[in-house]
């Protein structure tokens, strides 16, 4: 898979671990201790029962493209230009929640609403160690 | 709400590209025309809500203005929920305010330059919003507005069969009706044909589904009924808030709920019942045009039409002012300008007073202020009535 441009900020208390997953090749969601329910962003509690004890879990990778919009202009200067067009969507994931996230591969103009789509770890351009949880459509 | 507290004036500064006025002028620029338009002085103004500016972020900036202007007022806020709902929201806070005895004569002001003070390579109106927000987003390139937007767009298009043209009716209705006055950031008409041959920029969005990026102020004053009274202004140069009901659902474009799921049926319904009215009893419709689809999907929302065919009603003329629900007679964010979406309120009182020259929905009375906020995070609906009875 062809690296892809992006653009991270310096994460929080409460995502380092998430991008740290990410960049070893591991999704992980959080899951509620007490209620067992998942939950995306990362945050210290359960938004479902306010539980302070979530521990972030591994998913299976497989979900469903809730919404998708091929982006055909750069919205962060012209370094990006070289992508168009890229495809930004919401995945949503066996687990139980909404990710947002990109298809990628060459034939992500053929993505729909309702598409079944697998997780993918693509590298990042000028980011040697950064890892993206992008997402690509099954045969 | 209480009709115990009135609009008694407006304000507004020149809209487009105003070159070195900062959110402070332009706010100032709107009071001082508001505070001519209530027939008050200025230092009878008391209470000052004010919109600190998303695109020049500002600490203390009820006193930055109070200061400004030149008030010691014995009520000062600065307030942000997101688009028009926080205009909504502030108009509360003056009439809770000036009910509970803080004040007498309170401003409520919104206005920044939305377009001159971007920063170079950005588009739309700038956000800085922290968790959930930007670190899930901007990694994946989106940014602003228009990508996450063109997301909810795409789903509604799906749902709900909505087409290209459906949402071109709506940009044309919106440029047609924003030449019928003078302060306005567009110049040229535009036709289905020039809707069609717009660029797509994030599918299905093209640049003419897309509001405005502009700079420009507004303002209102409100007071008690006792002293629109006393300072003689006639009840039909009133408008009182009948309603107001708000739920914000998320912040992020990362963390959107299903399109069923977002609140504006439920805060209509609250809003509706609040005021004892419903769709059908409304002469003149506000509804938050961010962009084109945004206004199709809220008119079926609020009942105004069948999952669908809000397009359709368009085309038929049906939201033009002489139609049965007229939609945004200034031309909205998509037409007017854009820096908020308060526009749409000073619209509503124009129409209820009966000065929208040369766009004036005739007879009318009672007007629905549907806004939202942030990727429709917050939805927010006011009825405003024509303050006579």
């Amino acid at each position: 898979m062809k690296p892809v441009i992006s653009l991270f900020d310096n994460p929080t208390l409460d995502t380092k671990a998430f991008w740290d997953h990410c960049d070893r090749g591991e999704l992980r969601i959080n899951h509620c201790d007490a209620c067992q329910r998942n939950s995306h962003f990362p945050r210290q509690h359960c938004p479902h029962c306010g539980n302070r004890a979530v521990t972030p879990r591994a998913v299976s990778g497989k979900g469903v493209v809730y919404t998708f919009a091929h982006v055909r202009f750069s919205p962060f200067g012209t370094h990006w230009k070289s992508d168009l067009p890229y495809c930004v969507a919401h995945i949503d994931l066996e687990e139980g929640v909404r990710f947002m996230s990109r298809i990628v591969g060459d034939d992500r103009e053929q993505v729909r609403i309702g598409s079944k789509v697998s997780l993918v770890f693509v590298d990042v351009q000028g980011e040697e160690k950064r890892r993206l949880p992008c997402f690509q459509l099954l045969a | 709400m209480t009709d115990d507290i009135v609009i008694i004036g407006v304000g507004e500064t020149q809209f487009g590209k105003l070159n070195g006025h900062g959110a402070t002028q332009l706010q100032a620029w709107a009071a001082l025309d508001a505070i001519r338009d209530a027939g008050i002085a200025l230092q009878d103004v008391d209470g000052l809500i004010n919109q600190n500016p998303y695109s020049t972020s500002q600490s203390m900036f009820a006193l930055t203005l109070s200061e400004y202007l030149g008030i010691t007022p014995t009520y000062a806020s600065a307030a942000d929920v997101g688009g028009s709902v926080t205009v909504m929201s502030m108009l509360q806070q003056a009439a809770w305010a000036i009910q509970a005895g803080h004040c007498r004569h309170c401003l409520v002001l919104q206005g920044e330059n939305m377009a001159t003070a971007r920063p170079p390579n950005s588009q739309g109106h700038v956000f800085h919003t922290e968790q959930g927000g930007d670190e899930f987003k901007k990694p994946f390139g989106v940014q602003g507005a228009l990508i996450p937007y063109a997301m909810v767009a795409r789903r509604y298009r799906d749902e709900s069969g909505a087409s290209d043209d459906d949402c071109g009716a709506v940009a044309v209705q919106m440029r047609t009706n924003a030449m019928r006055l003078t302060n306005r950031q567009t110049r040229e008409p535009i036709s289905m044909d020039d809707y069609r041959a717009s660029p797509v920029l994030a599918d299905p969005l093209r640049r003419l589904d897309c509001s405005l990026v502009s700079d420009g102020g507004i303002a209102f004053v409100l007071t008690t009924r006792a002293e629109a009274d006393r300072l003689g202004v006639p009840r039909e140069r009133r408008v009182v808030m009948r309603s107001f009901a708000m739920q914000a659902t998320h912040c992020s474009i990362a963390s959107q709920p299903d399109l069923s799921a977002l609140s504006l049926p439920r805060v209509a319904k609250r809003a509706f019942e609040a005021a004892g009215v419903g769709i059908a009893d409304m002469d003149v419709l506000l509804v938050h045009d961010a962009f084109t689809f945004s206004v199709l999907l809220q008119l079926e929302a609020l009942g105004v039409c069948a999952r669908g065919e809000a397009g359709a009603l368009f085309a038929r003329g049906d939201a033009d002012i002489s139609g049965r629900f007229p939609v945004n007679p200034h031309g909205g964010l998509l037409s007017q300008a854009h820096f908020g979406g308060g526009v749409h309120g000073i619209e509503a009182v124009r129409q209820l007073r009966g000065d929208a020259s040369g766009r004036q929905v005739a007879n009318a009375r009672r007007a629905l202020w549907c806004g939202n906020g942030g990727i429709f995070s917050v939805f927010g609906v006011m009825v405003l009535e024509r303050g006579e009875a």
